[in-house]
């Protein structure tokens, strides 16, 4: 008899609601949202993500389920409970419920079928890894064929071409990276830049990028952005990248012709300063945190054509590099 | 011809405005403060325009830029909608592009001195010569402002040059004929916005992506399946300040011939071929042309006029409109406004449009109701001992609500649980505010944002503003003849008897919102 059935939590759940229901007579009823399925995969040292998504319920209300890869547990456990809110001014709780199940790493295949029983039918399936050894384990592949998307951070990861080899190699599922998500504010700017005619002219001279970045190897939103640059400009751009005394990331970035010059560079706080031209600006330039950037990659749940081109352009880059 | 951005990712960028400069005639006014530099801040808080952008403020005050600037900071930090922090770095940067210049608007000196500082800030600050330009004065300013500019040449230059007009576009038909000429003698009929905030309000905007984005209720939304809408938009309030303007205006004018059709002509228009401004905008102005116009006698039965008088409202005396200040005490002005409209096309023949406008009404809120048909044979019986459905209960009921709280209910009738078959009225709702915890823009805020991108689909066009006027034109023509027995309503209740008179005539009720 398996320990966590899906029927069982499913039932569960259904209690939780009609619990909820009830309420305690100040509540005035609860609704409930949900608009996807949305999986985290995590370690049992790295579990502080229910302020990420408590923030994101709002937003993206999903039946959530937490997958704990914990070492020191002996077998499959799950419980279930509800993310609630009280928007401000209104008398009803939002509510949406997550399931969390803990599973020593071995037996993470016995838990697809579990995942498989609590979709929420005709609703999109994300998933969101925070265990990089995820994609080592045997068991990664069982859980491919549940999910529509997979997103991932390269952020700080020592190997950015094995890295990113690896994320190439996964199979019929959509990929996202959030080192990529990172840089939406970088290559935003970038765009904006050029909507001037002015600056647009400068393009067909522009021959050369550096991009500066802190931390002991070049990161991988480095890469993305150099193949993302290159590929926008026909890849006739020769780039570059320069270790600077700075926070690990893109520090910097300038694109250059003969006589002209856009750079954007991160001040201290969250601005940055924009040059292009004789054009000086400050920007707000917030650092996202993970709420903030898983809440961009959940409204895409199709094809991110430019990022599948600049993984494939990030992954020669790094292998030369 | 220039060359596409390489750059832009649709996916993930927001719409990006180009480079430009915005000029505000009115700068000084209560409109500019309450709305337009909010709306601006806010939009560069949301990183939403470009490096450069450039306000160029206009009224008759001389002040310098930095006064003006500082104004307009007061103004921001009082009247921000957002849930962000006011944010010093940023007001900095944004207000290096705040410039003023005094003049007034019968001066053509005025205008030469505008088109100066614009040729100016093209240079310092690379806007490309791109000028929106926005009248925020008194509506009897419109046709010399575009005059005076006309004569200085500022719809010329090296970018585009487009107008916002505001509310209201003349005060009846021939008036707003002969404003449309003026405008028109300048700009172009494609670089006139005309404004109507209630177009950009995010449920407005909803109503198509509900209709058109789905499959349900299309199939549903017209005379076969839909009993009658009704379209209510009822203020709790009294003038607040607003006595000389809307003694003048009235209810009929300030809301049904501009909002209250719009709504309406979204609600019910039919889907476009392509989902871009022109041809949202045709389909808008033929519903709008379609409405039937009422002769003398249609308008003794299909619209009502009320005006509230005194009352007390939980312990407080409220005065009644007549005893506002700056208002005159024989005052004829209708704070209330009801009528019935009915479309003459194949879609909607026979079925009544009902809508309803006033001020001192029980509560605020605006709402369109779509009534379906009952059920062709009732099941359950209705009357008498065993009713098995609750006398009066409301159901088949479609609502849109636009404020306070946006969002779409469903009601229909379900199984009371336990023995029996009894049934009762439940609510199926969505709400914007909780579905999606995001900040939806402010009206202002769309709206600003759509006329600098120089997409026009939620601004009104020259023929639906006249197409407008000439729907409400009998009802203004009868009224201003006639001469009523107010106040007909007290202060806190849902308006005049004889606007649930006009309901029962074609056997119907108002709903309360």
């Amino acid at each position: 008899m398996p320990l966590v059935e899906p029927q069982k939590l499913l039932k569960e759940l259904s209690e939780l609601w009609v619990g909820l229901g009830k309420g305690d007579g100040a509540s005035q009823g609860v609704l409930r949202a949900c608009a996807m399925t949305f999986i985290v995969v995590t370690e049992a040292e790295n579990t502080d993500i229910g302020e990420t998504l408590a923030a994101l319920m709002p937003e993206h209300p999903s039946r959530a389920i937490v997958v704990i890869l914990d070492p020191k547990a002996e077998d499959v456990s799950a419980r279930v409970f509800a993310q609630c809110w009280m928007p401000f001014g209104r008398r009803q709780q939002i509510c949406c419920e997550e399931v969390e199940i803990t599973t020593p790493p071995g037996k993470l295949k016995d838990i697809a079928n579990v995942i498989l029983g609590l979709t929420v039918p005709d609703l999109p399936v994300v998933m969101w890894s925070r265990c990089p050894s995820l994609f080592d384990l045997p068991e990664f592949s069982r859980l491919l064929p549940l999910i529509d998307k997979l997103i991932v951070d390269s952020n700080g990861v020592e190997d950015p071409s094995g890295f990113l080899q690896r994320l190439v190699a996964i199979p019929e599922v959509l990929v996202a990276d959030l080192a990529w998500t990172r840089l939406t504010r970088w290559r935003e700017t970038v765009a904006n830049v050029f909507e001037n005619p002015e600056f647009r002219g400068q393009l067909p001279a522009i021959h050369e990028l550096v991009v500066d970045f802190g931390g002991d190897v070049p990161p991988t939103r480095g890469y993305y952005l150099a193949a993302w640059i290159s590929a926008c400009l026909g890849g006739k751009i020769q780039s570059s990248m320069h270790h600077v005394e700075a926070e690990a990331g893109i520090h910097a970035m300038a694109l250059k012709n003969g006589g002209f010059q856009m750079s954007l560079e991160l001040l201290d706080g969250s601005q940055a300063e924009l040059r292009a031209g004789t054009l000086v600006a400050r920007l707000v330039f917030q650092r996202p945190n993970d709420y903030m950037l898983l809440r961009e990659e959940l409204k895409i749940l199709g094809h991110d054509r430019a990022y599948e081109s600049a993984l494939a352009g990030a992954l020669d880059m790094s292998k030369t590099s | 011809m220039s060359q596409a951005n390489p750059f832009q990712d649709a996916l993930r960028f927001e719409r990006s405005v180009p480079p430009c400069a915005m000029v505000i005639f009115g700068a000084n006014g209560d409109l500019t403060r309450r709305k337009l530099l909010p709306a601006l801040y806010q939009l560069a808080h949301d990183r939403r325009l470009p490096a450069g952008f450039t306000v160029l403020g206009n009224s008759r005050t001389a002040m310098p830029d930095d006064a003006f600037r500082d104004k307009m900071k007061e103004a921001v930090q009082k009247n921000t909608e957002g849930d962000s922090p006011f944010d010093e770095e940023l007001w900095k940067d944004f207000a290096s592009g705040l410039f003023y210049v005094a003049g007034d608007i019968s001066d053509a000196a005025t205008y030469n001195t505008i088109r100066e500082r614009l040729e100016e800030v093209e240079r310092t600050r690379h806007n490309g010569g791109n000028v929106l330009y926005y009248l925020s004065t008194q509506p009897s300013q419109y046709g010399p402002v575009v005059q005076g500019m006309g004569k200085a040449g500022l719809q010329n230059g090296n970018g585009w040059r487009r107008l916002v007009v505001e509310k209201p576009f003349g005060h009846d038909l021939e008036s707003a004929r002969v404003l449309n000429q003026t405008i028109q003698t300048v700009f172009p009929e494609n670089d006139i916005y005309r404004i109507d905030h209630y177009l950009g309000k995010e449920t407005v905007q909803n109503v198509q992506a509900f209709r058109f984005g789905n499959g349900i209720f299309e199939p549903l939304w017209n005379r076969r399946y839909v009993n009658n809408v009704q379209i209510t938009a009822a203020e709790s309030i009294g003038l607040e300040g607003r006595g000389g303007y809307y003694q003048e205006a009235g209810a009929l004018r300030d809301m049904i011939q501009n909002h209250l059709l719009q709504v309406m002509s979204t609600v019910a228009m039919e889907p476009p071929a392509l989902f871009e401004p022109n041809a949202v905008r045709d389909e808008r102005a033929k519903l709008l042309r379609s409405v039937r116009i009422m002769t003398p006698d249609d308008v003794l039965q299909n619209a009502v006029a009320g005006q509230y008088g005194p009352a007390n409202i939980g312990g407080t005396d409220v005065p009644g409109f007549r005893q506002e200040e700056g208002v005159d005490p024989n005052s004829q002005t209708d704070t209330y406004a009801a009528a019935t409209f009915f479309v003459d096309n194949w879609r909607w023949a026979g079925v009544p449009f009902y809508i309803r406008t006033g001020k001192r009404l029980p509560k605020r809120v605006t709402d369109i109701a779509i009534r379906f048909n009952d059920a062709p044979l009732s099941l359950f019986r209705r009357d008498g001992e065993g009713a098995q459905v609750p006398p009066g209960a409301q159901a088949n009921l479609l609502i849109l609500r636009i404020q306070p709280e946006e969002g779409i209910s469903l009601r229909f009738l379900s199984k009371h649980p336990g023995e029996g078959m009894h049934l009762r009225p439940v609510s199926m709702d969505f709400n914007y505010g909780t579905s999606f915890g995001a900040r939806s823009p402010s009206a202002y805020e769309t709206l600003i944002l759509d006329a600098l991108i120089g997409d026009a689909t939620l601004y009104t066009r020259q023929d639906m503003v006249e197409a407008s006027w000439k729907a409400v034109a009998p009802i203004q023509e009868l009224w201003s003849n006639s001469k009523f027995e107010f106040p007909n309503y007290a202060a806190g209740t849902w308006g005049p008897k004889a606007s649930d008179e006009m309901l029962a005539r074609h056997g119907h009720e108002w709903r309360v919102p």
